[in-house]
């Protein structure tokens, strides 16, 4: 039998891992390409200011990669130590990208942040800004490598369960690496880093605009901001529409599960704009309905059926009966390899096996499983309702808002109005956090969502826990909450510190009372 | 910093000035000190555990069902 503490541990530790790891992450990945658009600026105009916005938001890039490097490591032991039975299981799969990942962030992209920061003076313009391209290029391709793994838990391609070995094996690696769910995914998390890197950009320099200080430098960088933020904003919804009917395709119960809709409602769905989700009375009270948009975004087509939770709890315990039979064949299997009828029975069901393993959780052998334990067990199937309900809808909010501030960014900038008004100023500066917010949500829906797989009907998470006891699993909890604490309060130590003492205060460029003088005594600079 | 120190840094790389040095040195101890908490964690924390069984034996009692005594 299996231990929930353990679970519930071993859940937890991952979560908390991977959300502090992905504070990092997108900002690098959002900084990388506005670092090489400046420096392109740089190279094109010839005009010093732009070099020392490179080198200075550089650093922020490079104070928050040192930061964030390696705090993913922690993720890989944990695959090793609380996950043994998940590793065995897909690792064969799950194991190839990790490992092309890892080429790619350490080699690749570790290589080019040592030529960026320190190959100033000993690469020409044109060397220095090829770097800084293969430093953003190494750094998205670390992630499309994340990506396709996760995206492979989302949606198992191109591969299948091994009833000799008892894991799951490759059968078409080009599936997995072109993997519709990985390259939806891909676009849709990349583009939000672009988000928080633009914001990032956009919230600091106002903060300089408020202070009066280094105004042109300050200026000009929310002008890059605002025009990369848009188009990042703007992607984010498309791909996110992207990702979300990619989910629709195979992952229906995540799906019905961020709307809150209980039962398959007669095509076009409607999308539940608010509302408060029931799970004991399954109903959602206070809704309110936008006829037609869910089964239009959901499905692209007016007739395309959404089920609804219900309907898919019905059919998860029809799935559960097969999966049972495939699981007694394959034990048969295993007693006597040359057993046909088996053969021909598991090779049936055995799309259904994970099903079956659902009911590893609360007995030891499924094929004894009552009709109420196959009922409890298909009703597990549902996520946590209110959860995602909330977490989807605040993102997609934060996402709306991201639109309206860098659109409005863009227009301040294009009449040279960024400095106008100080309300627009302090809204930039406080937006600062939403970017983080929605790409945590983002990440919530994503995996919570996936709840109560590893591998989507293929391994319960349950079953892919290590043997390892409750206290084992607190030890390693504490010590990454202390170690990942002490670094979360060096970085915003560091941050803060280099943030604040600008551009001005690292000697980079001008403070903003010389810079009229020198604007006028140094025009090339500028 | 003097405007005269900051014309004769023009053109010259932030990284190479004395706070540019004084970053690299922050940046490259962030890193090392990382790497030696994190060997601590994992000599404290996994380390004295023992490795979780996951011979094909263990995988089989794990995943499938115990097998039937006479009993049964």
């Amino acid at each position: 039998m299996i231990d929930d503490s353990v679970v519930t541990l071993s859940r937890l530790q991952f979560a908390l891992t991977a959300l502090y790891h992905f504070l990092f992450v997108p900002l690098t990945l959002g900084l990388s390409w506005l670092l090489a658009i400046m420096e392109a600026v740089y190279v094109m105009t010839g005009r010093e200011v732009w070099k020392r916005m490179t080198q200075f938001w550089g650093i922020l890039f490079g104070i928050n990669f040192a930061m964030g490097v390696a705090t993913g490591v922690t993720m890989e032991f944990q695959f090793g130590t609380n996950w043994a039975y998940y590793a065995h299981y897909v690792g064969d799969i799950f194991g190839t990208p990790l490992a092309i990942e890892g080429l790619m962030a350490f080699f690749l992209e570790a290589t080019f942040v040592g030529l960026f920061f320190f190959g100033w003076d000993k690469l020409s313009r044109i060397k220095h800004l090829v770097v800084t391209f293969l430093l953003a290029l190494g750094t998205n391709l670390s992630a499309l490598w994340i990506l396709i793994a996760n995206a492979w838990m989302q949606n198992p391609v191109g591969s299948e369960f091994n009833f000799e070995t008892m894991r799951m094996e490759i059968t078409d690696f080009s599936a997995v690496i072109f993997n519709p769910v990985a390259q939806s995914k891909f676009v849709h998390t990349v583009s939000a880093g672009y988000v928080l890197g633009s914001m990032f950009v956009l919230s600091i320099s106002a903060w300089y605009l408020l202070r009066g200080r280094n105004i042109e430098f300050a200026k000009r960088s929310m002008t890059v901001a605002a025009s990369f933020g848009l188009a990042s904003a703007l992607s984010v919804v498309v791909l996110g529409d992207e990702s979300g009917y990619t989910v629709s395709e195979n992952q229906k119960m995540k799906l019905a599960a961020i709307e809150a809709m209980w039962d398959t409602e007669p095509p076009p769905a409607s999308f539940t704009a608010f509302g408060f989700p029931d799970v004991a009375e399954r109903t959602t009270h206070f809704a309110i309905r936008v006829p037609w948009v869910m089964g239009l975004i959901g499905t692209r087509s007016l007739d395309g059926i959404l089920p609804g939770i219900n309907q898919l709890v019905d059919e998860a315990e029809q799935r559960i009966g097969d999966g049972i039979k495939a699981y007694g064949a394959m034990q048969k299997l295993r007693a006597n390899r040359d057993d046909a009828a088996a053969r021909a029975e598991f090779e049936l069901h055995k799309a259904d096996l994970g099903y079956a393993l659902l009911l590893k959780r609360v007995m030891s052998d499924p094929e004894r499983a009552t009709t109420g334990e196959i009922k409890a067990a298909a009703a597990s199937t549902i996520p946590n309702v209110p959860v995602l309900f909330w977490s989807f809808r605040l993102m997609v909010g934060c996402g709306i808002y991201f639109i309206a501030l860098f659109a409005y960014s863009f227009w301040l900038a294009s009449r040279r109005e960024l400095q106008r008004y100080r309300w627009y100023l302090k809204a930039a500066l406080w937006s600062l956090p939403l970017p983080w917010l929605a790409i945590e949500l983002g990440w919530i829906v994503a995996e919570y969502g996936r709840q109560p797989w590893a591998i989507e009907g293929v391994l319960p998470t349950a079953l892919g826990v290590s043997s390892v006891t409750v206290a084992q699993v607190a030890t390693s909890l504490i010590g990454f909450v202390l170690f990942y604490s002490a670094l979360a309060i060096v970085d915003a130590i560091l941050m803060v510190r280099y943030a604040r003492r600008g551009p001005d205060g690292l000697g980079m460029w001008p403070d903003s009372s010389a810079e009229s003088t020198h604007a006028r005594l140094a025009p090339a600079m500028h | 910093m003097h405007r005269a120190a900051q014309d004769r840094n023009a053109g010259m790389s932030w990284f190479r000035t004395r706070g540019g040095r004084r970053f690299g040195i922050e940046f490259g101890l962030i890193i090392a000190i990382k790497l030696v908490l994190l060997t601590v964690i994992w000599f404290v924390c996994f380390r004295p555990h023992p490795r979780p069984d996951t011979s094909p034996a263990a995988i089989e009692s794990h995943l499938l069902a115990p097998a039937e005594t006479p009993h049964d």
